[in-house]
């Protein structure tokens, strides 16, 4: 039984009976296999750095330099140790500069793993080591030789300090998270740091405390450390310090990873529904041309029960194929994703597990026995008597049932993907009320057109009246197409349209730099160099970071902390007289007079947050020393403004013992120089400035935003290459949508045409009927598009929101070229075939 | 006395339609030997189709009984019958029933393959040359006329050597000329293969050709004349 199954099908697929059951499987497996390959592969290159993430096997993080308690215990249980500091700064050579990931280390450092390093751009010989660089030297990482122009041998400034670049870094144990939004990496020593005067109150550095040491020592350590933890659960000491295991550090990744994989496999999943929607219609066509064949079968003898066995051999072996094939295209496509995501990945990709590959397996046999089986199920329980009573009828399984697993099949998938039944059942109801509404709005038009087409011209009428009179099919086209389109329109509109306008719309007087970290001693020596180059500078505020920890006389225990960001991290604070601009009064009073005592002003959505209002008490930490102050007022700000602005602002005075750095915005003039390359986008001012003042830091607006725009477009690339693969599903619904009316439009159009109607006007009806057709999934795509697009630039980007004709275009234009085409083409054996041969195919 | 290979003892069948019972065929009795040719005619709605199917055992009576060879077919299940008709039966239709994705030559050797047959294309190239198709092995019906279908058709019932022969209306659909070369070769086959052939037609010259013809009307077998 088994050849003959495997020539039956063969017959079938030259036949083309089957095309476009294999092609959907093929194509829903395909997208499932990418971004599977994918997420898996960044996922696995990321944890491999993980095992030596944290270059040692314990690492103590804070804000704060770490306290000589932890030392002392690390000491007492003879761990080896190592410090690390981390912030960011800019670094130059000669006109150049870059603001760069600077992380001075110990000699000690690293504890665990080695640093890689080379002597040469062309990376001939690596060379291992396992301490950091001594005092004087600085290593860097391959691109800031570009950024700088620089060579090994060459000094690069960091703050007041010159060092050598010695060695070129391939890779640290410590490497991080892998995203490379950070600027590039200057190793040095710790002992040069102070020299370098980059280390001041206010300025933001990461500290780490690296210990490695025999099993128990480490676990003893742990232990002490929890205990302490435990102790302090109530107590409103301020919690500096996390200590940092591979095993959690891990844990964080996961999630996120965890997280990242369920939203691309959810993307791909409408890829999957539609893939399965066009599979069931092909197949139920299939089923019909089949009937025949498994009448004659069991009329010749077969039993029922070998027939069902041959059936499950063939759709066995159209599963096994069409996944293999699925896969192989996947795993080609899944490098198109990895190129997109290149820029901004910067990990060591190994080769995937076995994880996507299951998915791939299981997704295919899933579509097949979900989508295609229900609709061939009947086949074998056919009557033999059917060979001489044709009229009889077959026991298809319901519409309903077919749904039903269908939707069981989805949802069964979207779990196994998603691991999570909520995100699955969310996810799932989200995308059929999206469906829902498309429908009933697709249903509007159609009722809208067929009245349109009532005094029109014959095959416009013709046309129209088709796509009513099967509004059904009609309106599983439209879904299908529609939503594709819509989320391609959004993806896309994101990328192209969104950060220009958002630019756009941004004030004549936006900064174009922000300046920061400035000394107090340096600040009017500054200001003198700014006035001097022409450029004009928002007021200037003194800037310290602390946190809250005690509201009227309540301290805020670690428990409450937790729950709102406002309180668990450190803020800005700053000290004026006058009100910044873009800041509103909401509640209370500015100071008119200054007052008796400490005042402050809170930032509106902070106070909600934390629940506090006028009149109340609050103790705040800078670095440790306490001040008490009154919540004098509330301010709304406009972050629009790209003003520096902060969510603390003391009346002057209270800050003064804290030595704050002084922070502003730049308004230079647009830089003309249209080559904006790594060397030649430097406003005069700024070389001028780092310079003269090497510990400020300057970041230029252009900068972060072209930042943004980059990761952006590299997301929206990556889901558009996913949702192209999704629309290719889409077009094959409208194929096997085509296919359910196929034999009745062969022979309406066999009989128009005997009765004489030129070809011309079946043709011109079927263009009609496609055409409009595709305006309409045009017309819902581009308005579910903008909807979608209005709603991200009043909430996300807090903008205001703005029309884009040219998605409306876009939409309708390629929603009206692509049906037409598609369909047309599907159609071509109606309109080609003579009719006295379409006729006798039929009967 | 010749063996008899069919045989039917008062059957009946009816049928519950949405508000009355219809009887479409009232106490049927027939014997038919081995290798005879007998032909079942009557006028339209008779019943002769349905009578065709229950002695092929494609359908069960509500009542009688049936014996095809020495099984009664009348007790035993779908699946004994489906046994019963891969050994002793073959079919010719009005429409032909061939598979359009699939060459003559494939269309005939497919029910050999079925039944595992090893010889399978052999025989069919053979019988399609007999039905003088030699020359048309790998056209697929679409490519054939009415005529060279039912041709086809006939090598694939031959081909698989039944024991008895089914076919209903065979030329129905077939122009007179037609239809008069395609009954030649059926009697032709016929004759060779020692089958016993039961065919159902509403032309007289048909079933004059055959040795023994059985009338049916409203369901009702009249008479059963042997020549
Ligand atoms: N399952 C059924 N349900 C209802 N009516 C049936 C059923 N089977 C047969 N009939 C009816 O029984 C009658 C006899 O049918 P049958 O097909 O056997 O006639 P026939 O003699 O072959 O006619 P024809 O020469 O037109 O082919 C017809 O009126 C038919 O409609
Ligand atoms: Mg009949």
């Amino acid at each position: 039984m088994n050849f003959i199954d495997v020539k039956l099908l063969w017959r079938d697929w030259k036949g083309g009976q089957l095309n476009l059951v294999v092609s959907a499987l093929v194509l829903a497996v395909m997208v499932v296999t990418a971004v599977s390959l994918f997420a898996d592969r960044v996922e696995r290159g990321l944890n491999q750095q993980i095992t030596s993430f944290l270059a040692s096997d314990l690492t103590l993080r804070g804000g704060i330099e770490i306290s000589d308690d932890y030392r002392a215990k690390a000491q007492e249980l003879n761990l080896q140790t190592a410090d690390l500091a981390l912030f960011r700064s800019m670094v130059f050579a000669g006109d150049n500069n870059h603001l760069a990931s600077v992380k001075a280390v110990s000699n000690a450092y690293p504890l665990r793993g080695e640093v890689e390093l080379s002597d040469d751009l062309e990376i001939g010989k690596l060379s291992n080591h396992t301490n950091g660089p001594a005092s004087g030297e600085a290593w860097v990482e391959a691109r800031l030789f570009n950024l700088l122009d620089i060579k090994i041998g060459d000094k690069i400034e960091v703050g007041y300090l010159k060092l050598t670049v010695t060695h070129l870094i391939v890779n640290e144990p410590d490497r991080g998270t892998g995203f490379t939004a950070a600027g590039a990496r200057v190793m040095m020593s710790i002992d040069d740091l102070p020299a370098s005067q980059l280390v001041r109150p206010g300025s933001r550095i990461g500290y780490r405390f690296l210990m490695s040491g025999d099993d128990r020592s480490i676990e003893t350590y742990k232990k002490w450390y929890q205990k302490r933890e435990d102790a302090l659960k109530n107590s409103s000491e301020l919690k500096h310090f996390r200590l940092v295991t591979p095993e959690n550090a891990e844990e964080q990744l996961a999630d996120a990873m965890q997280r990242g994989r369920a939203f691309l496999l959810l993307s791909g999943t409408i890829g999957v529904l539609l893939a399965g929607l066009a599979m069931a219609l092909a197949s139920q066509r299939y089923a019909s041309r089949l009937t025949d064949q498994v009448a004659l079968m069991k009329a010749w003898g077969q039993s029922t029960g070998s027939i069902r066995r041959s059936q499950f051999v063939r759709l066995f072996i159209i599963a096994s194929v069409s996944t293999i094939l699925g896969m192989l295209l996947g795993w080609l496509s899944h490098y198109m994703l990895l190129e997109v995501a290149k820029g901004v990945l910067n990990v060591e990709l190994p080769l995937p597990g076995a994880r996507p590959w299951i998915v791939a397996v299981v997704t295919g046999f899933v579509c097949v026995l979900g989508f295609a089986l229900p609709a061939l199920w009947h086949l074998p329980t056919i009557e033999p008597l059917r060979v001489l009573r044709r009229d009889l009828p077959d026991s298809l399984l319901g519409q309903g049932r077919r749904l039903a697993i269908g939707v069981v099949s989805l949802l069964v998938l979207t779990y196994w993907y998603s691991e999570s039944l909520i995100t699955s059942l969310l996810f799932l109801g989200a995308l059929f009320a999206l469906f829902a509404v498309c429908a009933l709005v697709a249903l509007q038009f159609l009722k809208l057109v067929q009245n349109l087409g009532s005094w029109r011209g014959s095959f416009v009428r013709l046309g129209l009246a088709n796509l009513w009179r099967r509004r059904g099919q009609t309106l599983v086209q439209l879904v299908g197409f529609s939503t594709t389109l819509m989320l391609l329109l959004v993806v896309t509109g994101l990328r192209t349209n969104l950060i220009a306008e958002w630019e756009a719309q941004l004030p004549e007087d936006t900064p174009s730099h922000f300046l920061y970290n400035v000394a107090d001693r340096e600040v009017d020596a500054v200001k003198q160099v700014l006035a001097d180059s022409n450029v004009t500078t928002t007021p200037w505020f003194p800037m310290v970071r602390g946190r809250l920890v005690a509201i009227n006389g309540e301290a805020i225990t670690r428990e409450r902390m937790s729950q709102s960001d406002g309180l668990s991290r450190e803020v800005n604070f700053t000290q004026t007289v006058d009100l910044p601009t873009s800041n509103e009064i909401v509640d209370g009073q500015w100071w008119s007079s200054p007052p008796a005592g400490l005042e402050f002003s809170m930032e509106e959505q902070v106070a909600t947050e934390i629940g506090v209002g006028i009149g109340d008490e609050i103790e705040f930490s800078v670095g440790g020393i306490k001040i008490t102050a009154t919540l004098a007022s509330i301010r709304s700000v406009d972050w629009q403004s790209m003003n520096p602005n902060f969510y603390v602002v003391f009346y002057p005075g209270a800050l003064d013992r804290y030595a704050p750095n002084w922070v502003t915005a730049v308004r230079a003039a647009k830089s003309t120089n249209v080559n904006r390359g790594a060397l030649a986008k430097q406003a005069p001012f700024v070389s001028k400035m780092v310079q003269l003042y090497p510990t400020a830091v300057v970041l230029e607006l252009g900068d972060v935003i072209a930042r943004i725009r980059d990761v952006i477009n590299r997301v929206t690339q990556g889901l558009e290459l996913i949702l192209f693969l999704v629309l290719i599903c889409g077009a094959l619904v409208l194929f096997a949508a085509i296919g359910v009316s196929y034999d009745e439009r062969l022979r309406e159009n066999a009989i128009l045409r005997t009765l004489g109607s030129s070809k011309k006007i079946i043709i011109g009806a079927l263009a009609v009927e496609f055409a409009m057709l595709g305006a309409i999934a045009g017309l819902i795509a581009s308005m579910g598009a903008e909807a979608i697009l209005f709603f991200v630039q009043k909430n996300v980007f807090d903008m205001v929101a703005q029309w884009h004709p040219s998605l409306w275009f876009v939409g309708i234009g390629s929603g009206v070229v692509l049906i037409t085409v598609l369909g047309l083409a599907r159609s071509r054996d109606i309109i080609t075939v003579p009719p006295l041969q379409s006729l006798r195919q039929i009967t | 006395m010749t063996q008899s290979i069919l045989r039917a003892q008062g059957v009946s069948k009816r049928v519950r339609t949405a508000d009355h019972d219809l009887t479409i065929l009232d106490d049927v009795s027939l014997d038919i030997k081995l290798g005879q040719s007998v032909a079942i005619i009557g006028p339209s709605g008779a019943g002769k189709s349905t009578l065709l199917g229950l002695l092929a055992g494609l359908d069960t009576p509500t009542d009688g009984e049936i014996w095809m060879g020495e099984h009664q077919i009348t007790a035993t299940n779908e699946e004994g019958r489906a046994a019963i008709r891969a050994k002793m039966v073959g079919f010719v239709f009005q429409t032909f029933q061939l598979l359009g994705s699939l060459t003559a030559l494939e269309n005939v050797s497919l029910p050999m393959e079925l039944s595992g047959q090893r010889d399978a294309r052999q025989r069919a190239t053979e019988y399609l040359a007999k039905v003088g198709l030699a020359e048309r092995l790998s056209h697929y019906p679409k490519q054939l006329s009415g005529g060279e279908q039912q041709r086809v058709a006939l090598a694939r019932a031959f081909a698989c050597s039944p024991k008895i022969l089914f076919a209903d209306e065979p030329t129905g659909n077939l122009d007179q000329a037609t239809g008069l070369k395609i009954s030649d070769l059926l009697f032709d086959l016929n004759r060779q293969s020692d089958t016993t052939l039961v065919l159902v037609t509403h032309e007289q010259r048909l079933a004059e050709r055959c040795e023994s013809i059985i009338t049916i009307d409203d369901g009702r077998l009249l008479s059963q004349v042997t020549s």
